[in-house]
């Protein structure tokens, strides 16, 4: 590996291909989907000795459960995505192209597309719960944010290279707020004071903070800018019947600096995207929804399962896992808090594990109830279809074949039990399709009706 | 430390690059850029012959990249001035603007007047240097009093105007102003 993972700023190292764009040449590799999962996923020790834990122990515990990270396989899909967008944005600019625009901004000429081509934007979408965010951020923590540059081809280079920038669509959806938090961003990445600065410009004006960002962009080779909780824009359109001057900004903003940008947020976001075609084009993206209730979900449920601090581990039957899906409705936040608050309440009451009982009564108590699924997208479960291996399980291959439905494999029979027959019975032979070799046995008469 | 700084091009003169790092640095209020560069908004950047100002930034600088006897000698006339000076008189007049003096030399402006002194720069080499780096720059080579010919190009060097040459003193005038522009 060219960097060590988990660094956030690097000193570049170049690959030396002939492309003669250091910026492109010091560019991080491609994890492979093997190296990925083995990087972000997080496991924490599982409890052992169970039966000699003190309660601060338990409940220290079960704390800790919130540290676990299972990788799904949509993540790799974003890291890729991420890592692609990056790269692309390098191969629209040069250190030429970054001079020619700031002088072209600094000159306020607004005719800056003859200078290069659009940058990528894309958008993750999806249900509250179902590890956007935490994905987002694990996926760049496996690429340095900053790479120093010193000395290309034996002549001093100068400059900072920040690969992404993370920040949050404010509240508010103002413009001014958005900029102080990208600012805010650059200067935790690259130890600068430019909020100070922009705090102390005299001219405060919305296009001149516009402007500053677009400059500071260029000049520190931005990349990526991932603009998280984006759905915050329809609730303030909502309150203010606004909503396109902060999309105008960014928009404006990654086509002048020549910035990849990244959307991420709740489905709510979909109805500001689809409003306008140009938003629609720059927005397309990954729309997760949540688990079904399938081979991919009981995984999931595995995985958590070892992580019990209560004094015996409970058996993971069908009816615990269907209670667990009953009420999380297959998102995985929900899942996690259900595991974790219904061990605090076995404690509580002094049992030794977890039991469907006291599941239920801690959705109740939490108010955990399943999400309506009314928009369309991809389930968790689906992304095994897109990697689809000849070993996959057979429940899980023909979970897959259904449709947007959700199908309850693993749910109990309903209605009146069926009646118990003993060996002989020709109804139940006729059923298991042993109805001759059962008439042969027996010794009975079959009779052929010739027409 | 400096986050960001425009590398010298080649015979660029100091005041140029800091006209770049003006226009890099986003933020159109000399006293703040000023503060940020210098460590104070007092600070005298368009001379000719260095001053303190040259050490307050290369000491910002990582001495990896930037070396303050370099940029002394390929991006300011310090070489020009002192070129009849002893060896000693040399190396004490450096050493005293490393630390961040500033140096009253008495034959500063006694051959060519200081009133008819303007930044100078070549329109071809604007030209090409706009083509080849995306932004023209001040040659060092141009700004020498008395030259008043490119010798590259064997042309004319042309002199900034007048109300712009006097505010290179101004620390209120914003840089872009002095970067030439191919004609």
């Amino acid at each position: 590996m060219k960097y060590r993972i988990g660094q956030p700023t690097v000193a570049a190292v170049y690959d030396m291909d002939g492309s003669r764009n250091p910026f492109i040449e010091a560019l991080p590799e491609s994890l492979s989907e093997h190296e990925f999962v083995r990087e972000i996923q997080s496991f924490p020790p599982c409890p052992s000795r169970q039966a000699d834990l003190s309660l601060t122990e338990r409940k220290r515990g079960i704390a800790a459960i919130q540290t676990l990270f299972v990788p799904m396989d949509y993540m790799y899909c974003v890291y890729d995505q991420l890592w692609r967008m990056i790269q692309s944005t390098y191969h629209t600019r040069s250190s030429k192209q970054n001079v020619i625009r700031i002088n072209a901004l600094f000159a306020n000429e607004t005719n800056l597309n003859e200078y290069g081509t659009q940058p990528q934007s894309a958008s993750l979408l999806g249900s509250a719960g179902l590890g956007k965010t935490s994905t987002i951020k694990r996926c760049l923590c496996l690429i340095p944010q900053v790479i120093e540059h010193e000395q290309y081809l034996h002549e001093p280079f100068f400059c900072k290279q920040v690969l992404y920038l993370f920040c949050e669509c404010p509240s508010d959806c103002s413009i001014k707020t958005m900029s102080f938090n990208i600012v805010k961003a650059l200067d935790d990445a690259v130890g600068s004071n430019h909020l100070d600065y922009l705090m102390k410009m005299r001219s405060t004006a919305t296009s001149s903070i516009a402007t500053y960002i677009k400059v500071l962009c260029m000049t520190y080779n931005i990349g990526l800018i991932c603009v998280d909780e984006i759905q915050n824009l329809v609730i303030e359109a909502k309150r203010t019947n606004r909503i396109k001057p902060m999309i105008r900004f960014l928009t404006e903003l990654t086509n002048d600096s020549a910035t990849a940008i990244y959307f991420s947020g709740t489905m709510l976001a979909e109805t500001v995207f689809e409003q306008e075609p140009y938003l629609k084009r720059r927005t397309r993206g990954l729309r997760l929804l949540p688990f079904k209730n399938d081979g991919a979900y009981r995984d999931f449920l595995a995985q958590l399962w070892p992580y019990q601090y209560t004094e015996t581990r409970a058996r993971m039957t069908d009816r615990i896992a269907n209670v667990f899906y009953d009420y999380s409705g297959g998102v995985p936040a929900y899942i996690a808090k259900l595991s974790e608050e219904s061990q605090v309440q076995a404690l509580s009451y002094d049992l030794p594990c977890i039991n469907e009982q006291i599941i239920r009564n801690t959705a109740e108590l939490l108010a955990i109830r399943p999400q309506k699924i009314a928009m369309r997208g991809k389930f968790l479960s689906e992304f095994h279809c897109a990697y689809a291996q000849p070993e996959e399980p057979i429940e899980k291959a023909k979970i897959n074949d259904g449709d947007q439905k959700s199908k309850r494999l693993y749910a109990n029979q309903r209605g009146r039990k069926a009646q118990e027959r003993d060996k002989g019975d020709l109804i139940a032979a006729f059923h298991g399709n042993a109805l001759q070799k059962l008439l042969r046995e027996q010794k009975m008469l079959v009779e052929v009706s010739i027409c | 430390m400096l986050t960001h700084f425009p590398m010298p091009l080649p015979d660029e003169w100091w005041y140029s690059v800091l006209c770049r790092y003006y226009i890099s640095a986003g933020v159109q209020e000399h006293g703040i850029v000023k503060k940020e560069l210098f460590g104070r908004a007092d600070a005298h950047m368009g001379t000719l012959f260095p001053n303190g100002s040259l050490a307050a930034v290369v000491n910002r600088l990582p001495r990896t990249v930037f070396c303050f006897q370099d940029v002394l000698l390929n991006n300011t006339p310090f070489k020009y001035y002192v070129r009849f000076y002893p060896k000693g008189g040399r190396e004490y007049l450096m050493k005293y603007l490393s630390e961040g003096g500033t140096p009253q030399l008495t034959h500063l402006w006694r051959s060519y007047g200081r009133e008819n002194w303007k930044p100078r720069y070549c329109p071809m080499c604007a030209t090409e240097d706009a083509d080849a780096y995306g932004e023209p720059y001040y040659h060092l080579s141009h700004q020498i009093p008395m030259v008043s010919v490119c010798q590259k190009h064997h042309c004319k060097l042309k002199l900034v105007d007048k109300h712009l040459a006097e505010s290179l003193e101004n620390p209120l005038t914003r840089a872009l102003s002095f970067t030439p522009r191919p004609s």
